[in-house]
């Protein structure tokens, strides 16, 4: 009898503790789930900026060669405008 | 089945009949607290586990919803400035290799509607390429 009670004891704390793994995994698994999509989301920033970074410097390069798109890079900033003033000759 | 019934009960009578499922009781408790233990060990692993867990996503997301935010504001500009050199291709073919370099498709002539926006498709970072020697030539 008494052993029957232990037995039965015994298998509630394992329901339990059974049905708490499988909680924690749960939680466990959509947190790294969340966790890896902002990973994923940052290092997809991350590339798309150094993309452009790199299109930006290329762009400074060739507005050594063409300064015809001097007035395109002044529109983002990447040019101060005075600078391409000061390049115009000519200006007195 | 009957027979088979009768086979297994033990020969020595009700006594020892009683010891067999004595024994067996332990052997069923040994195990359970046996598999109970092992699945508390698992439990209290996932619990870390899933508290690391949290602890590493509430580190990550204050951050993360800044720069997310601010690229969703950075995007217009960087997508203005792409299309604008899409449109500089056009003019001036010398750019083209850039733009081919990353991918850009030259903005579609005025009236055309098939052709796909001007786009980017994002390169890993890479280290700036070195400047070109600036010192004149005489």
């Amino acid at each position: 009898m008494k052993s029957n009670l232990a037995n039965m004891v015994l298998t509630v704390l394992l329901a339990i503790s059974l049905l708490l793994s499988v909680v924690f995994c749960l939680q466990f698994m959509f947190r790294v789930r969340e966790y890896r999509t902002i990973s994923g989301q940052i290092n997809g920033i991350n590339t798309y900026r150094g993309g452009i970074q790199a299109l930006a410097n290329e762009c400074l390069q060739y507005s050594e060669k063409n300064p015809a798109i001097n007035p395109l890079l002044e529109t983002v900033g990447l040019k101060p405008k005075s600078a391409v003033a000061g390049s115009k000759p000519g200006n007195k | 089945m009957s027979d088979f019934e009768t086979r297994n009960v033990p020969t020595g009578g009700s006594e020892d009949l009683k010891q067999h499922c004595a024994s067996l009781q332990r052997q069923v408790t040994t195990l359970l607290l046996a598999v109970f233990v092992l699945s508390g060990t698992v439990t209290v692993f996932l619990w870390r586990q899933a508290r690391y867990a949290r602890a590493d996503l509430e580190v990550l997301k204050p951050p993360a919803a800044q720069i997310i935010q601010s690229f969703k504001q950075e995007k217009v500009i960087m997508d203005d400035f792409v299309a604008k050199l899409a449109e500089f291709g056009k003019t001036h073919p010398d750019f083209a290799p850039i733009l081919n370099k990353y991918k850009i498709q030259p903005a579609a002539p005025q009236g055309s509607t098939s052709a796909p926006p001007a786009t980017v498709i994002p390169k890993p970072v890479a280290a700036p390429a070195p400047a070109p020697s600036t010192t004149p030539k005489k």
